[in-house]
């Protein structure tokens, strides 16, 4: 049996305290069996009901996850667990998608209103996978000497401000999705407001010291209510603050090992 | 990370792992590993305190310096106790330190020498350089633990270029267990009276021109004789 230890949090900005909007990121995660779910979303500043897209679309794609989790069994060609793994995923985007459509029909709003990015992982099988539409990032460690690497990068359209939202029409044509062979030690996922810190802009990678040093505190922290805590004040801290005034969302987790204390048995 | 839930914070600090971002510089870390026992209580411990003020205000003094010179502190008092995680100096607050308990100096040492490794691991990742760790250690007394693991382990990591350890004792330390924690080729110092003052001075000038150095080039360091006893003899 996995375990994992797991701490997602969602901070306003103060870009958005300051124009009285709320947070309009969100984030989930689920494990069942040996299948670790992680989720998060950032709503889009200029649609007026984001905070709905985002969190909609987070316990969409969390519970598709869940219930093709149910069941899943190594196939015998380990390819073919890969492709089901991205067709899950997939599926899971559309799911989201068709909930925020039933919800602006339901609300009598528009779509584009609910504008929202999407970032889903999962670690299942010895396989971990990821799937993205916008900006933020998934990143992971495999262990060893291998480093943290990134499995999904931040949308880069030709102007910095270009965004793109599942809530498209043409969402497909921005999804990210890659699987890689073994199962992922530690994985971060964040919205782009915490992207100055996390992503070197020259070269596209991820950090290393800062994720090198989440993940050995994700190892070392046994209490939850700590780590939540940890995590908040880093979102909220002026080093980050310097560099973005959007909602931070960022979502950490860990696989349990004999020397973790705080894991489930 | 080490953090030591009981005296210093018990909620990690994160920001920790974005401070090479804002400050790619060239590090110069210092350990001060302070005895604070029962026995430094009074004046010594006053005059440490000042001590501790000068070394924050020479570092500042020195625009390089305070960017990279990283102190850390971490005490014996009874129990071994992380003050103050690596900071740069210009981030650095003099902690007012207070005395009690036993001399637990072997404890503190290997935990000295733990967070120096961690650093230095850090420092790789970041892709920052740095000059030789120091581990400066300041005792009254004689270790109330076990001392000889953490000396072997000394003598090891300034074999093998790790880290300098430099012991200075106070009056009524045990000079000759620190000769035998010091590594031979920089055996222990003795504080003339409680010249604290003169000491961290020495110390921040010390370590202002070793953050100042360049590859290859060797720093001469002044040597200590204002505030140390007997210098000429060692």
């Amino acid at each position: 049996m996995m375990n994992w230890l797991c701490t997602g949090v969602s901070v306003q900005g103060h870009g958005h305290v300051r124009q009285g909007m709320p947070c309009q990121d969100a984030q989930g995660w689920a494990q069942v069996n040996d299948t670790l779910i992680l989720a998060c979303a950032d709503g889009a500043g200029s649609a007026a009901h984001a905070e709905w897209g985002s969190t909609l679309a987070v316990d969409k794609v969390v519970a598709h996850m869940i219930s093709h989790a149910v069941g899943w069994r190594m196939a015998k060609d380990p390819e073919d667990h890969q492709a089901y793994l991205l067709g899950t995923l997939k599926g899971a985007f559309q799911s989201a998608r068709d909930a925020l459509t039933t919800l602006a029909a339901r609300e009598q709003v528009a779509l584009r209103d609910l504008a929202t990015t999407l970032l889903l992982a999962v670690v299942s099988d010895g396989y971990t996978a990821a799937a993205q539409v916008g900006d933020g990032a998934i990143v992971c460690s495999v262990g060893g000497h291998e480093g943290i690497k990134a499995l999904t990068t931040p949308f880069q359209g030709q102007y910095i401000n270009e965004a793109v939202f599942i809530t498209q029409e043409n969402y497909t044509d921005y999804l990210q999705l890659q699987a890689i062979e073994g199962s992922a030690r530690h994985l971060a996922l964040f919205s782009d407001g915490f992207e100055p810190v996390a992503i070197k802009y020259a070269t596209g990678e991820p950090n290393p010291v800062l994720f090198e040093g989440l993940f050995q505190f994700m190892n070392d922290t046994s209490s939850q209510e700590v780590r939540t805590e940890a995590v908040t004040r880093l979102l909220t801290g002026k080093r980050i603050a310097e560099r973005s005034d959007d909602d931070k969302t960022l979502v950490l987790a860990t696989r349990c090992n004999e020397f973790n204390e705080g894991c489930p048995s | 990370m080490d953090y030591n839930q009981t005296d210093y914070n018990v909620i990690p600090n994160l920001e920790d792992t974005l401070e090479f971002e804002d400050n790619p510089d060239q590090r110069t870390p210092c350990v001060l590993l302070l005895d604070t026992s029962y026995s430094m209580a009074g004046e010594p411990i006053l005059e440490l305190n000042q001590g501790l003020k000068i070394f924050k205000q020479t570092l500042m003094e020195d625009s390089l310096a305070r960017r990279r010179v990283e102190v850390s502190v971490l005490t014996f008092g009874g129990q071994v106790d992380l003050v103050q995680d690596f900071v740069t100096a210009d981030q650095f607050n003099p902690p007012t330190l207070h005395a009690s308990g036993g001399t637990p100096m072997g404890e503190a040492i290997d935990r000295a020498l733990d967070r120096v490794a961690m650093r230095k691991t850090l420092y790789a990742q970041a892709g920052v350089p740095k000059t030789l760790p120091w581990v400066f250690l300041i005792t009254d007394g004689a270790p109330t633990d076990d001392w000889q693991r953490a000396a072997e382990r000394v003598r090891r990591n300034s074999d093998t270029g790790e880290m300098a350890l430099f012991a200075v004792g106070v009056q009524g330390a045990d000079m000759h267990t620190l000769g035998q924690i010091a590594a031979p080729n920089r055996p222990p110092v003795k504080l003339a009276g409680l010249q604290f003052r003169e000491l961290f001075a020495w110390l921040s000038q010390s370590l202002r021109q070793v953050s100042r150095s360049t590859a290859g080039v060797q720093v001469a360091l002044p040597p200590p004789k204002d505030w140390a006893e007997g210098w000429g003899q060692v």
